[in-house]
């Protein structure tokens, strides 16, 4: 469990970027973590972490405070920044190196990674391109077990066959226990992945529901008309037509749009938690 | 305090085999910088280092410089805040992660820049002469006291700036140190006022200078707590320090 109390934190002492932040994670769901730029998706990752401090409040992880460092904890953890520097090693080297750092970490299972996602086992890391070693990373960061996986921008830099190896990659390596958090700005590239959206905005969680209530009670349709619907909350402009979101009256699932939900949210920022 | 053998040996494990290639480099330029002295003994005509006494000054550079080089570098993940975020995250505790970089900087690659240079000097030295016979009384222990005191400092530095740790560590150091030393003479000057003579309004002849009494008070007092400072407590409490400055690192 990860929980986030009345959190403030701040890079500057004239503008927090969080203030009074309340988050609750429970295991067993994929998080997506949204927000416009600057808006502090990956220092909420950083903060989860322990590598920056909050200036008030609580960031606990599994009831320890993520300032403390506990190393039991951080075995636990797996960050992948979006700009993860990899080193000048094999990849053999490096699984040898940061491997046993990861109690749970299965050779295996990072090697079926790599396959999946065509990268040869006997690459050195330095002579990959920035897509191969990301691969790699992910591969590893999967692999580890860990309960907690952070990834930020995790399809940056990755080709369109990529993008779909990582799905297959995460779901097949996503565990019940798992809290998988994702921050990210290519959110069609998840749609299918993320079961809980969590939208950071002016320092606070704006909006923080599961996928599955969004299928129920929003209905996302394509239409030729800019929809004057009554129960139309939402329209935008897609090439051939218009896409609305709407009240779903009967409450059978359809799929959410994410993107279009975030704009959404973001442009009626008071008025959209109504409808749930 | 957080301490497991066995994660702080995967560590140790972990720092080597992803810094082997730097490892590599830095053992290779001890090696190619003693072959190059020698080499250039050679090609000016010189026979010096034929002579035990000559490698004194080359192990004190090489120590000194080298040694204290490493150790400027020896946190090069935090150049970045990506390096940052990732040497933080490491699953070991703070005092892990000082004590792996703390050991291969103080101890593993000081223990091998002795090597080199004992070693090589041994073999070009001609005659029964050693490179530690040119070492008086405790001079080798004041050497090392020093590298140690060195090391502290730049330890912290290490952890303290994100990058150009060598220069800015220095200059801080530099500044650090001559107003520390004002401030404890300053102070000295205040609280024993009476153990001194002269003024500094005076003339050059009349300047401010301890009495007999205050050189007396000096010697069998002050430095000898000033020297079981320095030998004993300075080094630790400065690694202390260093163990602190690595817990509040944020990224």
């Amino acid at each position: 469990m990860i929980n986030l109390e009345k959190l403030h934190f701040s890079y500057s002492a004239k503008k927090s970027l969080f203030a009074d932040l309340d988050l609750e994670l429970k295991p067993g769901k994929v998080y997506g973590l949204l927000g416009k730029n600057g808006t502090g998706k990956s220092s909420l990752l950083k903060l989860i972490v322990g590598a920056i401090f909050a200036k008030k409040g609580n960031c606990m992880v599994n009831g320890v405070a993520s300032s403390d460092r506990d190393p039991n904890i951080l075995s636990e953890i797996f960050f992948l920044s979006e700009n993860y520097e990899t080193p000048a090693n094999s990849i053999k080297d490096f699984v040898s190196a940061n491997g046993p750092l990861y109690p749970k970490f299965d050779q295996k299972k990072f090697f079926s990674f790599l396959e999946i996602f065509e990268i040869d086992r006997d690459s050195n890391l330095e002579h990959l391109s920035y897509g191969q070693r990301k691969k790699v990373i992910i591969s590893f960061a999967i692999a580890t077990n860990v309960k907690y996986l952070l990834l930020d921008e995790p399809t940056n830099g990755l080709d369109i066959p990529s993008k779909s190896q990582f799905r297959k990659a995460l779901l097949s390596g996503f565990q019940e226990d798992q809290i998988v958090i994702i921050s990210t700005h290519q959110i069609r590239d998840l749609n299918q992945l993320i079961e809980s959206i969590i939208i950071i905005e002016d320092g606070k969680i704006l909006f923080h529901k599961d996928v599955f209530e969004l299928e129920e009670k929003l209905l996302f349709s394509k239409s030729l008309s800019d929809g004057n619907d009554a129960d139309v909350i939402y329209s935008e402009m897609v090439p051939g037509g218009y896409i609305h979101i709407r009240t779903n009256p009967n409450n059978e699932p359809s799929e959410v749009e994410l993107e279009v939900l975030f704009n959404a949210i973001i442009q009626n920022k008071t008025s959209f938690n109504q409808y749930f | 305090m957080n301490f497991n053998i066995t994660r702080f040996g995967n560590l140790i494990k972990r720092d080597f085999i992803t810094h082997k290639k730097a490892l590599f480099y830095a053992m290779v330029s001890t090696i190619g910088f003693l072959v190059f002295i020698i080499l250039f003994a050679r090609i000016t005509g010189s026979e010096d280092f034929r002579h035990a006494s000559f490698w004194k000054p080359v192990y004190l550079g090489f120590l000194f410089v080298l040694g204290l080089s490493f150790t400027s570098v020896i946190f090069r993940e935090f150049k970045t805040p990506a390096g940052r975020v990732q040497f933080l995250s490491l699953p070991a505790s703070n005092l892990e992660k000082w004590a792996s970089r703390w050991l291969y900087s103080l101890f593993l690659f000081p223990m091998f820049i002795v090597l080199s240079v004992w070693i090589t000097s041994s073999m070009v030295v001609s005659g029964e002469s050693n490179l530690w016979d040119h070492f008086h009384g405790d001079e080798l222990f004041y050497i090392s006291l020093g590298f140690v005191l060195l090391h502290a400092s730049m330890f912290i530095y290490a952890i303290w700036f994100n990058n150009l740790v060598a220069f800015k560590g220095t200059i801080f150091g530099l500044v650090a140190t001559l107003a520390f030393a004002g401030i404890m003479a300053g102070l000295f000057w205040l609280i024993f006022n009476d153990l001194f003579e002269g003024s500094f309004r005076a003339g050059p002849s009349e300047y401010v200078s301890m009495n007999a009494e205050g050189q007396a008070f000096f010697k069998h007092k002050v430095q000898p707590v000033g020297e079981f400072l320095i030998k004993f407590f300075v080094a630790p409490y400065l690694w202390v320090v260093s163990y602190f400055k690595m817990k509040e690192k944020e990224a």
